[in-house]
């Protein structure tokens, strides 16, 4: 099993008010496969995200990933459950800009203490066609090389699960089609599941389920 | 208006940030303002009080009286209705039935003082054979009023203790309290002899509308010889108030640390502010408003913080002024009253002003070039400046600190070194920092995360880092240099390395007593150190060259001109010996040959003594002593070490030359059992009235409390920069902290755990303070080494204990300082925007 999400419901306190995010939501995914979620703003994706990736924790219902409970895990475990067995690439990029591109990929194996695998760092550039900018700081990238960056970045520990916010979204078309198709042809590629929040309805019909978000519900 | 209102908005809604700046700025400039306040305090004191202090208008001042001629003079520029009379001051032995004492002996006329108050108790009235003692000796004699002591060859009954003496010596510090008596009884003491050292104060009151300075100019170009000063009583305020202003220049100096150290802050903490506002500041551009007014809208905001800074820093300023007072008092007796004038108030704001303008000046500068088009492309809007520019500015700040530097040390040389030590250490700092930095990222492949990602982000984020290494640095250099420099001064005068201190030093030794007092210590079973005569002098021409009394009316004169003043305006001691003592070294020039030439004598001088008055091996020297002239030709310079605490003298005559004229000794008497000190001292005493005896370890125990009183002081001031540095690391902490957020953010994201991002920060600021304390504390050693090697001519010691104390201080602050800000930023639920 992938992803178990059973009856997860999440508020927040804004002033006196009380919003409700999400309502009972329940989703499973237990075989690989990229699933898209399309929905307004302010639907709850980023939320469900948020709660999926073990940032933030329901207020009702659980969450298992990969066979692993995350309500009952501690957050150092949480941490590092997240990152051994997750990749999570993100709109805005999110690199460490005084590392060199080849250091934000190899960065989640040094972290987990296991950088000498530098093999698959150097696999990872070479799958998103950046060999040759491996020393350049994200400063001297564009934005799709960035997200190129990132998108190796969150192969290079081979999760079986991956989590993608609008990862087109601050490209321009030409590059977002770049971008993404890297992405698909490596997820399809190693057989990793894909969540993927997104606006555009093109890159959602890619996909091999669609689901909508609507006030906090998953249909 | 509107540019105003925006600049109060940015205070009110950036608190932080604001009360950040507040903060580093008030601390910056609290003992700067202090010090100012503390230094106006004194010269009005000194001001006010300069006629009691002197006890007249003017004086009259030299080794010996004034001749008719001079007299005439005087008498003839006096204006109408002036008075004068004569105070003889000198040191001497008193002794009672039990003990004997060094005392400064003051010989008084009836009608003294002309201002000021002497006060004494049970009896006022100088009249017969009685005396008047300050309170100390009444406990040091063993004697109470009605008492007898013993002063020359008289017998003087203890008639009065001195309650309240502000008449006291212009002359500032004395070796010995004071005993009053009648002008006519000194001379019946028969204590002045041919030699003798005593110094006859003609005092005068004028009549009050008289210009006092105009008259002693007058007096000074017509009275041209060295060897009798004519002061006026403000003149004689400012030589007694001279260590004080010393001490003041060096705290002043320090305090101009703390101010760079602020700048460095105030820089460091408005540039990341500002930068973190340059969208708002493009945007404002894009509607409209002028590159200039948006640099007024930072220009008011920084004159907004200083206008709130103001006050509170005049208050704690206020708050500091005490502990002044409290040295002062150690010093001198004299109670500096604190002045609140517009003055120190208007210092206050004027520095504040100037300080945070000249740290911030590049930036606001620099936002000038905001490129709105960047708006479009969201690319980064932070503009740069032409290095031409930033060179220019440099330069132009370095010459106002320069400036500062010169009038707060009262010197150009000091002011020169200290802003080129400054600078140097700035510049060692940042270059060893950059090159040990940078080389950390080679470090990059280690098997501990924290270690590699630690060493990595050290070499990549250069600029906050140098900067916390340069402040906390600077502050650990300060911190080392006074202490290690104590310690030697200490060591030098305590004990000099390979010098035996005698335990007694004679002076007023007669020709005819040195065989008789050899003889005299021998019976008590010991040995008089060879006696060194001296014959008193004054210097009539250098080459030929008239050498004049030095007479100016400048405003601002620096140390070196003052220094140089009072050397050139007095007397001298001259000796004759055939060898050099074990004080002694030349360090040019030769030693006394034998040969008869026929020409002028020989002579050895000082070489500091030669440096002062420009002289050299081979100038021509002549001498009038005592109405006789004597030439010398100078054949060597020799350092001396004059912490030995024997006899030794600027000028040494080869033996022939001096050998008929007029002269006293000096000698040292060592090796003395502890138990018998004192009775061998009351023995001399009993049968050599005349020579005066100095307890030679009492006397280097008050100069060593003295020194490390003025130490003390200078310590004090040290460690407000470091608190300062303290402050600066606190900031530079806290707005990266604030500004790695989002990078932390994504180490959590791929795993890493709270307490190892934790680990990471503190580890970077334990690296840091460790490679700053240890540079610091390395060049703080090697500059007080220097200072003890060519300013005091002494050998540096070294002690391990402050520079341990002091990395072990450093680092565990610094340590502390970001574990606690990294536990406030991470203990926030982790939020990222996804």
């Amino acid at each position: 099993m992938i992803l178990k999400i059973e009856g997860v419901s999440k508020n927040y306190v804004q002033g006196e008010r009380l919003i409700e995010v999400l309502r009972g939501v329940d989703l499973l995914i237990d075989k690989p496969e990229i699933l898209s979620i399309v929905g307004p703003s302010g639907s709850g994706k980023t939320t469900l995200l948020s709660l999926i990736s073990g940032l933030d924790r329901p207020d009702q219902g659980g969450i298992w990933v990969l066979d692993t409970p995350l309500n009952s895990l501690s957050e150092d475990k949480l941490t590092q459950f997240r990152g051994r067995n997750l990749g999570i690439v993100f709109q805005q990029f999110h690199l460490i800009p005084h590392l060199t591109a080849e250091e934000n990929i190899s960065l989640p194996l040094e972290i987990l203490g296991e950088s000498e695998k530098s093999d698959r760092v150097s696999q990872a550039l070479q799958s998103v066609g950046l060999t040759e900018r491996k020393d350049h700081f994200p400063h001297q990238l564009s934005g799709g090389e960035c997200q190129r960056v990132a998108i190796a970045r969150a192969m290079v520990m081979e999760p079986r699960f991956i989590l993608a916010d609008e990862p087109s979204g601050n490209l321009d078309f030409k590059t977002s089609s770049l971008v993404m198709r890297v992405l698909f042809e490596l997820v399809r590629a190693k057989g990793i599941t894909m969540l993927l929040v997104t606006h555009n309805d093109e890159l959602s019909k890619l996909c091999d389920r669609r689901l909508s978000m609507h006030e906090g519900r998953l249909c | 208006m509107l540019i105003l209102r925006l600049a109060w908005k940015e205070i009110v809604n950036q608190p932080r940030t604001s009360l950040v700046m507040l903060g580093t700025l008030i601390l910056g400039l609290v003992s700067f303002v202090g010090l100012d306040l503390f230094r106006g305090a004194v010269e009005t004191t000194l001001q006010n009080h300069s006629q009691k202090m002197l006890s007249a208008d003017f004086v009259i001042a030299g080794r010996r009286e004034l001749t008719r001629e001079e007299q005439a003079i005087v008498r003839d520029s006096l204006p109408a209705k002036s008075s004068s009379h004569l105070v003889i001051e000198m040191y001497s032995m008193i002794k009672s039935s039990q003990r004997s004492r060094l005392v400064q002996v003051k010989a008084i006329p009836a009608d003294f003082p002309y201002y000021g108050e002497l006060d004494i108790l049970h009896s006022d009235d100088l009249d017969g054979d009685v005396c008047w003692l300050h309170p100390e000796l009444l406990e040091q004699l063993q004697v109470k009023v009605g008492d007898f002591i013993k002063l020359g060859n008289l017998n003087l009954e203890v008639a009065g203790v001195v309650k309240n003496d502000f008449v006291n010596s212009w002359r500032g510090m004395t070796l010995a309290p004071k005993i009053y008596l009648s002008t006519k009884n000194i001379f019946l003491s028969e204590l002045i002899q041919k030699g003798s050292t005593l110094t006859y104060n003609h005092l005068y009151k004028t009549p009050p509308q008289t210009d006092i300075e105009l008259l002693t100019e007058v007096l000074n170009k017509k009275i041209q010889d060295p060897a009798l000063r004519i002061l006026s009583h403000t003149q004689a305020a400012n030589e007694y108030g001279q260590g004080l202003a010393m001490v003041a220049d060096y705290l002043g100096l320090v305090t101009l640390v703390a101010l760079f150290l602020t700048g460095v802050g105030i820089n460091f903490i408005f540039s990341a502010f500002l930068w973190s506002k340059v969208r708002e500041t493009a945007i404002l551009v894009s509607l409209g408003l002028t590159r200039l007014k948006v640099v007024g809208i930072y220009f008011f905001y920084l004159c907004f913080l200083v206008l709130i800074a103001w006050v509170p820093t005049w208050l704690l300023g206020l708050l500091i002024f005490p502990y002044f007072q409290k040295l002062v008092l150690k010093i001198l007796p004299l109670n500096v009253p604190m002045v609140l004038d517009h003055k120190s108030f208007l210092t206050a704001g004027l520095v504040g002003l100037v300080t945070i303008l000249a740290s911030c000046v590049l930036t606001l500068l620099r936002l000038q070039n905001v490129n709105a088009s960047r708006l479009f492309d969201d690319r980064d809007l932070i503009p740069q400046s032409g290095k031409k520019l930033i060179a220019g500015v440099l330069l132009a700040l370095g010459l106002v600190f320069w400036g500062l530097s010169v009038v707060m040390s009262h010197s150009i040389k000091v002011g020169s070194i200290f802003v080129a030590s400054l600078s140097a250490s700035v510049v060692v700092f940042w270059i060893f920092g950059y090159l040990v930095l940078k080389s950390f990222g080679r470090l990059k492949n280690m098997r501990s995360f924290t270690l590699s990602y630690t060493l990595r982000s050290i070499s990549r984020l250069l600029r906050p880092n140098l900067l916390s290494l340069i402040s906390l640095g600077i502050g650990s250099f300060l911190l080392v240099l006074v202490p290690q420099i104590r310690i030697s001064l200490e060591k030098d005068i305590i004990q000099p390395d390979g010098v035996v201190l005698p335990d007694l030093f004679m002076f007023d030794i007669q020709d005819d007593q040195i065989e008789k007092l050899k003889e005299s210590i021998s019976k008590m079973g010991y040995q008089l150190d060879e006696p060194s005569p001296m014959v008193r002098a004054k210097l009539e021409s250098v080459n030929g060259k008239s050498f004049e009394k030095w007479t100016d009316d400048q405003t601002f004169s620096t140390r070196e001109e003052e220094a140089e003043k009072r050397f050139r305006n007095r007397g001298f001691n001259l000796s004759f010996r055939s060898h050099l003592s074990a004080d002694e070294k030349i360090v040019s020039g030769k030693d006394f040959t034998n040969s008869k030439s026929g020409g002028p004598a020989q002579i050895s001088l000082e070489v500091r003594f030669a440096e002062r008055l420009n002289l050299g091996v081979g100038d021509l020297l002549d001498f009038d002593v005592q109405g006789e002239s004597v030439s010398g030709k100078i054949v060597n310079l020799r350092s001396v070490r004059w912490s030995s605490f024997r006899p030794n003298f600027f000028v040494v005559f080869e033996p022939g030359a001096l050998d008929a004229m007029p002269k006293t000794y000096l000698a040292s008497l060592g090796s003395l059992r502890p138990e018998d000190k004192a009775s061998v001292q009351n023995r001399l005493t009993e049968v050599f009235p005349n020579i005066s005896i100095v307890d030679v370890q009492s006397t280097v125990t008050r100069v060593r409390d003295l020194v490390g009183l003025m130490i003390w002081a200078i310590n004090f001031m040290a460690l407000l920069c470091m608190v300062q540095s303290f402050v600066i690391l606190l900031a530079i902490s806290y707005q990266e902290a604030w500004r790695r957020q989002g990078e932390w953010r994504i180490l959590k994201l791929l795993g890493i755990s709270k307490a190892k991002v934790i680990a990471i920060n503190v580890f970077q600021s334990a690296t840091l303070s460790l490679l700053a304390t240890t540079v610091g504390i390395f060049l703080g050693t090697l500059a007080s080494q220097l200072i003890c090697r060519f300013a005091f001519n002494t050998v540096g010691k070294v002690s391990l204990f402050t520079p341990a104390v002091l990395l072990v201080s450093v680092m565990s602050v610094s340590i502390s300082v970001t574990y606690f800000i990294s536990v406030r930023f991470h203990s926030r639920r982790l939020e990222i925007s996804l």
